[in-house]
């Protein structure tokens, strides 16, 4: 029965299932206690007009060093920097109409260049929107596994500020600390993992596996650190459910992913109003 | 004779409309100062620039003798501030002792692992407040009124000299009033020098050393029975503002709140 684990595509899926997973628990948990999840769709829609650009770029010859990964990773900053310049305050719901804004902004550009670019090349660009689990290349994984180490180191070191930036950033400031540095840092960082998550699995599922477990264990959590954990387990458990029901009743891997993962904030979510 | 805050000619702006103008005072170390005015009046200004944290247009704003301008870092490492509880974000599921522990740990370098002395120092800041048994509870979980002496513990956590808080009694019963108060109380008794931004003066009126009526400007300073007129109220929060007079002092009725 599990045959199927001896093919190396499948291997491929199963890192990239434990290294999502990863991302969604230290990007997501963060995401949910700053209130943008919201980011995270604006930042992974963003590498669709990135990756056009960039396709654009490189096809018509303007500037043929810039790959889809490039644009993809310069269009997701700067809609992390945008919400960053509106939320410098803390606030939200500025940073909220500022994604909302990008977002629309960059599937715009996506939508133009795809006129100006070789057909052949267009599907590249849907890739960033759907994604598949089963088609990862081992560079895929390489470059997955090189941000989400990135990631955790600066998780690691820096956790206390983002907790404190998203907690309390005036009382923060009071007491002398750079917030701002902390505030962009966060973004930004959470900005890269969350393209080359996109690059490899699709903005799709990375919604799903980023936003619907932190949305969940933020309920059920009761300190940062079970937060975090729990989203760990329900990004992985969401994701291995896709990928066994892809084998056993031919699904789509990502798809089943994205469903496991909304089912479980939907019961979440009766189970708190019944409360 | 030390000030705690003395300020010239001092005035603030934010992009072209002015928040604060022409204020001059001076007030001696230790002091227990309440700040009021109605909304807008530029009394949170007051409490930020003091912290360095606003550009001052025109004018001189020094704490405890430290220019704001010149060395906001030094100021800094002498205030513990207390904001509104209002601007804090329940979302994050801190502990109390995260709390008190913040208060410490910015002082260190990432990543700011805690030392057996900052625990120590931790719980002793809670037990300073009362609380010694919420050690380990949600901070969300709190009363209003608990959760606004958590966050004066944590900014006494790293013992300041002056602490400031901006509206500490709002949104919280009447029990927590008297309880904030005690706190505050015996921290006056210590010599520290509290300031503090309130929209109800009503219940501190016994505790407090000096009063700031401001309206963008200075419409009276001095002891609650210098300040708390009939006069001087109605001239911050205009004609139509009720005034009530209770043991010879004079209160203004806004909205659900006395001033």
């Amino acid at each position: 029965m599990l045959e199927f684990l001896s093919h190396p595509f499948v291997q491929r899926a199963i890192i990239a299932i434990f290294l999502t997973s990863l991302a969604a628990a230290l990007v997501g948990t963060f995401m949910v206690f700053r209130g943008l999840s919201f980011l995270v769709s604006g930042v992974a829609h963003a590498a669709l007009g990135g990756a056009a650009l960039g396709i654009f770029l490189e096809t018509s010859g303007l500037a043929p060093f810039i790959d889809p990964l490039l644009g993809a990773l310069l269009f997701g900053i700067l809609v992390a920097l945008i919400a960053g310049v509106a939320g410098e305050t803390g606030i939200s719901a500025r940073m909220e109409i500022a994604i909302g804004v990008s977002f629309a902004f960059a599937m715009s550009i996506a939508v133009f260049f795809m006129f100006y670019i070789p057909p052949e090349r267009v599907p590249q660009i849907w890739g960033f929107l759907i994604g598949d689990l089963l088609l990862l290349t081992e560079k895929d994984i390489l470059l997955l596994f090189t941000a989400c180490f990135a990631l955790s180191i600066i998780v690691l070191l820096f956790h206390r500020e983002f907790i404190y930036v998203s907690f309390d950033m005036e009382a923060l400031i009071a007491q002398g600390i750079n917030a701002k540095v902390y505030h962009y840092l966060m973004l930004i960082t959470m900005a890269i993992a969350i393209i080359v998550a996109t690059k490899a699995i699709g903005a799709i599922l990375v919604y799903a596996i980023l936003v619907a477990p932190a949305a969940v264990a933020a309920e059920w959590g009761r300190s940062v650190g079970q937060v975090i954990l729990l989203v760990f387990i329900l990004a992985l458990f969401s994701q291995v459910i896709g990928l066994v029901s892809s084998f056993q009743w031919n699904l789509s891997p990502s798809a089943m992913a994205g469903i496991v993962a909304a089912t479980i904030y939907l019961i979440t979510l009766a189970k708190k109003k019944a409360e | 004779m030390t000030y705690v805050v003395e300020a010239k000619d001092l005035t603030i702006a934010y992009d072209s409309s002015v928040a604060l103008k022409d204020i001059n005072f001076s007030v001696e170390h230790p002091t227990f100062l309440a700040i009021i005015g109605p909304n807008g009046a530029g009394k949170s200004t007051l409490l930020r620039a003091m912290l360095g944290q606003l550009k001052i247009l025109r004018g001189e704003l020094k704490v405890m003798g430290i220019d704001v301008k010149e060395n906001p870092r030094a100021i800094r490492r002498m205030v513990g501030y207390v904001p509104q509880r209002e601007r804090i974000n329940f979302e994050v599921p801190l502990k109390v002792k995260d709390v008190i522990l913040m208060g410490l740990l910015t002082k260190l370098k990432p990543p700011r692992i805690p030392r057996r002395s900052d625990l120590e120092a931790a719980k002793k800041a809670l037990e300073a407040v009362g609380l010694e048994d919420l050690w380990n509870e949600s901070f969300a979980h709190l009363s209003g009124g608990q959760q606004q002496r958590v966050l004066i513990a944590r900014a006494m956590v790293s013992d300041p000299t002056i602490l400031l808080l901006d509206e500490p009694f709002s949104g919280v019963d009447t029990k927590s009033y008297w309880e904030i108060i005690t706190v505050l109380r015996s921290l006056r008794l210590k010599d520290k020098s509290i300031i503090l931004v309130t929209h109800d003066i009503n219940p501190i009126v016994d505790c407090i050393d000096k009063v700031l009526l401001l309206n963008k400007r200075i419409i009276a300073y001095g002891t609650p029975r210098e300040v708390l007129t009939e006069r001087y109220l109605v001239e911050a929060y205009g004609p139509s503002v009720r005034v009530i007079e209770h043991k010879g002092l004079c209160f203004a009725i806004t909205g659900d709140v006395h001033a």
